[in-house]
C-alpha cells in the first residue's frame, strides 16, 4: 500500500530495479532477537540507540583548512566545504550499525545558489531603489512601500529557503540504500511562519509553543523514508507547562527584584523625599535633610539586576525550554510504527555553550595580551604614528581570532552538539521499516546556501 | 587473481540487509548469496562512498543507491589496495569538479570585470536619468546632517561676514554662469580648520575655512570652485550613491559574507571606491580647466592651490583632508599646470574684495 497515494500525492518514480530483488536474509548486527524477517514482525520490538562517532579525529583539521580556503576565495570555497562537512557529519552517524550517507554534490549547491540569486536580485533592487528614493518628499510614500515590500519579500524568501534547503538535505540522505525525502510547500511554510509571528504580539507570546509545534508537525508529516511517512503529534498544549516555566524564569526574578527594590528604598513617599533631598543637595549644597542612604543604593542595585535579567534571561533560559521541546517532539514522532525517544537535557546545551564561551574568551584574552605587547614594543621603538606595521599585525591577529572561532563553532556547535543529539536518541521497533520501498526526489538545492546550510545541529 | 570475502549488500530498493559474498575479478565485482549470483558490477562503473574509516562502502553507477558494505579488516585492506584508482564519490568525479572549478574562476573574473568596468559604466548611464528634483530632495536631507557633523564645536558654523559673502558671490557668479549647472548652486563657507571643499547632492558646495586660509590668490579659489562645480555638473554625488549600491550588492549578495572574508570584502570595496574617485576627480579637474579658460583665468591656479594644500598637510593625520579624498596630487598638479594659458579675464575682484573673502570667517 502506497502511503503517498493515500495522502493524495502523486507517486514519486520508484527506482527501476536492475536486478531481481531477493528475499531478505540476515539479522540486524547486534540486534539479537530482532530478526529482519518477513512481515508481520514476530516477537518484541527492538530498541536501538543511535550512534555518533566523535572519537575519530579529522574534524578540526578539516575545519581549519576549510575556513582558511573559504576566506582566501572570498567565500566561494564554501560550496566545497559544505559538502565536505556534510559527508563527515552523515557518515559519523549510525543507526543499528549502518552509517548514513550524504549524496549531495557541489554542483547542485552552486546551481541552487545561482537560482536563489535570480530570485533575490529583484528584491534587492527594490530595496535599494526604495531606500534611495526615501528622502525625496515627492516619492516618499511609494519609496516607503517599496522598501517595506522588499523587506517582507526577503523575510518570506528566508522562510521559503529554509524549508527548501531542508527538502534538499533530506532528499540527499541515504540509509541502507534507501533515501529520505520531503513533500509540502516552501511557500505554505513561509505563510505559516508569517501568520504565527503576527499572532505573537496579540497573544503576549503564548502562541509561541503552538506555533513551534504546528511547524514541527508540518515538517515531520511531510518527511518520508522511502514510501513511509513520518507522523508527528507535536503539541503546543503539551509544551505549555515548560513554556510557563520559561516565562516564569524570565519574568519572575525581575518582578521579585523590583518589589525588593521598592521595599529597601522605603516605600513610595520615602523615595519621593529622598529624590527631593538629592535635588536640593545638587542645587544648593544643603545636606541638612540627609542624602539617600544605603537602602537607596541597594534599591538601585536591585533594579539594575532586574533589568539585566530581563535582557539576558530570554537567551539564558531558552535551552531549558528547547531541550524539553526536543524530547516531547521526539516522543510524539513515529514512522510506520517505529517510535523515538530522546534523553537530551538542557545541561548538554549549556555545556556546549560554556565550552564555546571559554574558548572564545581564551582567544580574545590571548589576542588582547599579544596586541598589548605589540603596542608596547611599537612605543618603545618610537615608531611613527603613521607606521602601518602594528596595525597590520593587530589586523592579522583579528583574522586569527575569526579563524579560531569559526573552527570552534564547527567543532563544538555542529559536530559535538549533533553527537549529543544523536546519541541521546533511541529508536524503538526499527524492524518495522523492513517493508519500506525506495523513492527518489531529485529536487535541486534552491535555498540551501541562504539558510545557514549547517543548521542541522544548531537548535 | 581474485579477492573474495564476506560483505553486506543493500539493493537500493528496500532497507533489507543481505549477507553476501563478494568476488573481485578482472573486470567485474560479483555479489552472491547462498542461492547464487545477486548482481555483478563492472569495475569501470564502481565508486567508493563515504563511510567510517575502518570500513569500505561501494556502489555502482548502474544501480543507484545500491550499496555494498565491507567490514572485515583483511578484506577492507585488500580491496582498498586493489581499488586505489576508483573515484571516491559521485560528487568528486573529475568532470563535475572541473565544471565547478571553471565556474568559480568565471565568477571571480566576472566579479572583477563588474567592479572595474560594469559598475562605473552603469552608474554614469543611470546618474543623468535621475530627475533633478530627486537630487535636490536628497540634498535637502543630507545637508543638515553634514553641517551637523562639521559644526559640532561651538566655534564652528556657517561664515557670514556680509562683505565676504558679497565678494564670494561676485567671484563665484561668473564661474557658475560658465559652468551652466543643471540645478541652482549654493556656495557656503563652513568654519573648520581642515582644508577641504565638497559638492553635496542637490547643488550645495561647502568650502571649509581651512581651505580659504590656505589658498594664496583668488584664482586658486576659483580653480577649486570650478572643480567642485564639475562634480555638480557631472552629478557625481548621485553617481556615487549608485556605485555604492552596486558595490554593496556585488560584495554583499553575490560574494557572500563568510566569516573572515568580510575583511577581504571591505578591503575590496575600499580599493574599488578609491579607484572610482580617482577617475571622478580627474574628470572634475578637466571640467575645471575648461571653465577657467572660458572665464579667462589661468587653469594652473588649481594646481597651485593643490600645492599649497599639500604643503599645509605633510602627512595624513587623523582628520579628513583634501588629499585623502582627492588622490595622487603631484600627477594632478603636473597635468593642471600643463594646461596653463593666459587669457584676459572678464571681471576683476579688487584687493579689498579678495581680502573680504579671506576674512569671511571673522
Amino acid at each position: 500500500m502506497n502511503e503517498r497515494s493515500q495522502a493524495g500525492l502523486p507517486p514519486l518514480p520508484v527506482q527501476r530495479p536492475t536486478v531481481q530483488p531477493v528475499p531478505p536474509v540476515g539479522p540486524w548486527p547486534g540486534g539479537g532477537a530482532a530478526a529482519w524477517g518477513p512481515l508481520p514482525t514476530q516477537g518484541m520490538p527492538s530498541l536501538g540507540r543511535v550512534a555518533f562517532d566523535s572519537d575519530t579525529p579529522g574534524v578540526v583539521p578539516m575545519a581549519i583548512w576549510g575556513s582558511l580556503l573559504s576566506f582566501l576565495t572570498l567565500g566561494i570555497y564554501r560550496f566545497w566545504f559544505t559538502v565536505k562537512i556534510r559527508r563527515e557529519l552523515w557518515r559519523r552517524a549510525a543507526l543499528a550499525g549502518s552509517t548514513f550517507e550524504y549524496t549531495g554534490t557541489v554542483w547542485e549547491i552552486v546551481k541552487g545558489f545561482l537560482v536563489a540569486l535570480v530570485i533575490l536580485a529583484p528584491i534587492w533592487a527594490l530595496y535599494t531603489l526604495g531606500t534611495f528614493l526615501l528622502p525625496s518628499r515627492q516619492y516618499a510614500g511609494i519609496a516607503g512601500l517599496m522598501t517595506f515590500v522588499a523587506v517582507i519579500g526577503f523575510v518570506f524568501f528566508v522562510y521559503f529557503a529554509t524549508y527548501r534547503a531542508r527538502r534538499y538535505r533530506v532528499s540527499r540522505t541515504l540509509w541502507r540504500g534507501v533515501r529520505f525525502h520531503q513533500t509540502g510547500s516552501g511557500v505554505a511554510y513561509a505563510f505559516m511562519n508569517f501568520g504565527w509571528w503576527l499572532l505573537v504580539p496579540f497573544s503576549c507570546g503564548v502562541s509561541i509553543p503552538f506555533a513551534r509545534a504546528q511547524l514541527e508537525r508540518y515538517r515531520m508529516t511531510n518527511t518520508w523514508f522511502g514510501d513511509k511517512r513520518f507522523e508527528s503529534e507535536a503539541s503546543g498544549s503539551a509544551m505549555m507547562p515548560a513554556f510557563l516555566l520559561y516565562l516564569g524564569l524570565c519574568l519572575g526574578p525581575p518582578l521579585l527584584l523590583a518589589i525588593l527594590a521598592f521595599v529597601t528604598a522605603g516605600g513610595l513617599n520615602h523615595i519621593g523625599d529622598q529624590f527631593g533631598n538629592l535635588a536640593r543637595f545638587f542645587e544648593t549644597g544643603d545636606r541638612s535633610r540627609g542624602l539617600p542612604g544605603i537602602g537607596m543604593a541597594f534599591a538601585v542595585l536591585f533594579l539594575g539586576l532586574a533589568v539585566f535579567w530581563l535582557v539576558a534571561a530570554p537567551f539564558v533560559c531558552w535551552p531549558i525550554y528547547r531541550a524539553s521541546e526536543w524530547r516531547s517532539f521526539n516522543e510524539r514522532m513515529s514512522i510506520g510504527g517505529v517510535r523515538f525517544r530522546s534523553d537530551f537535557t538542557a545541561w548538554e546545551l549549556y555545556t556546549t555553550y560554556l565550552v564555546f564561551l571559554a574558548i572564545a574568551t581564551g582567544l580574545m584574552m590571548a589576542v588582547g595580551i599579544v596586541s598589548g605587547i605589540i603596542f608596547a614594543i611599537a612605543l618603545a621603538a618610537q615608531m611613527r604614528e603613521t607606521s602601518l606595521l602594528p596595525v597590520l599585525l593587530i589586523g592579522g591577529l583579528y583574522l586569527l581570532v575569526l579563524w579560531g572561532l569559526s573552527v570552534a563553532r564547527l567543532k563544538i556547535f555542529l559536530f559535538d552538539l549533533t553527537g549529543k543529539l544523536v546519541r541521546t536518541t533511541t529508536v524503538i521497533g526499527l524492524e518495522r521499516l523492513g517493508d519500506t520501498l525506495s523513492l527518489r526526489d531529485k529536487v535541486g538545492a534552491l535555498g540551501d546556501d541562504f539558510s545557514g546550510g549547517f543548521d542541522i545541529g544548531a537548535i | 587473481m581474485e579477492i573474495r570475502g564476506p560483505a553486506t549488500y543493500y539493493d537500493g530498493l528496500t532497507p533489507r540487509m543481505h549477507e553476501v559474498a563478494l568476488v573481485l575479478g578482472i573486470d567485474h565485482l560479483t555479489i552472491r548469496d547462498l542461492d547464487g549470483v545477486l548482481v555483478s558490477w563492472p569495475l569501470a562503473r564502481l565508486m567508493k562512498l563515504d563511510v567510517r574509516r575502518s570500513e569500505l562502502r561501494l556502489g555502482s553507477a548502474d544501480q543507484p543507491d545500491a550499496r555494498l558494505e565491507i567490514r572485515d579488516p583483511r578484506l577492507v585492506a585488500e580491496l582498498t589496495a586493489a581499488l586505489r584508482d576508483l573515484p571516491k564519490a559521485p560528487g568528486a568525479r573529475r568532470s563535475r569538479a572541473l565544471l565547478a572549478g571553471g565556474l568559480v574562476v568565471a565568477a571571480l573574473v566576472s566579479v572583477g570585470l563588474l567592479v572595474v568596468f560594469g559598475i562605473p559604466a552603469i552608474a554614469s548611464q543611470l546618474a543623468p536619468l535621475v530627475p533633478i528634483s530627486w537630487e535636490i530632495a536628497i540634498g535637502e536631507e543630507v545637508k543638515p546632517q553634514i553641517l551637523d557633523i562639521l559644526g559640532r564645536s561651538k566655534q564652528r558654523g556657517t561664515c557670514d561676514s556680509p562683505a565676504g559673502v558679497a565678494a564670494l558671490a561676485k567671484l563665484s557668479s561668473e564661474l557658475v554662469e560658465a559652468a551652466d549647472p543643471p540645478l541652482p548652486v549654493q556656495i557656503a563657507v563652513i568654519r573648520t580648520p581642515v582644508p577641504n571643499a565638497f559638492a553635496l547632492p542637490g547643488g550645495s558646495i561647502l568650502v571649509l575655512s581651512g581651505l580659504i586660509d590656505k589658498v594664496a590668490t583668488a584664482d586658486e579659489l576659483r580653480g577649486i570652485l570650478a572643480h567642485e562645480l564639475g562634480h555638480v555638473v557631472h552629478r557625481d554625488a548621485i553617481r556615487h550613491v549608485i556605485e555604492t549600491a552596486g558595490l554593496s550588492a556585488l560584495f554583499g549578495l553575490v560574494v557572500g559574507d563568510y566569516s573572515g572574508s568580510t575583511i577581504a570584502v571591505l578591503t575590496g570595496r575600499t580599493l574599488a571606491d578609491a579607484g572610482y574617485s580617482r577617475e571622478i576627480e580627474a574628470a572634475a579637474d578637466a571640467f575645471a580647466v575648461t571653465v577657467m579658460v572660458r572665464i579667462g583665468r589661468n587653469p594652473a591656479a588649481l594646481g597651485d592651490a593643490l600645492d599649497h594644500i599639500a604643503e599645509a598637510t605633510p602627512h595624513i593625520g587623523d582628520q579628513l583632508t583634501w588629499l585623502s579624498s582627492h588622490p595622487s596630487t603631484p600627477d594632478r598638479v603636473a597635468r593642471l599646470k600643463a594646461a596653463a594659458r593666459t587669457v584676459p579675464p572678464k571681471t576683476r575682484l579688487s584687493e579689498a574684495e579678495w581680502a573680504a573673502v579671506k576674512a569671511i570667517c571673522p
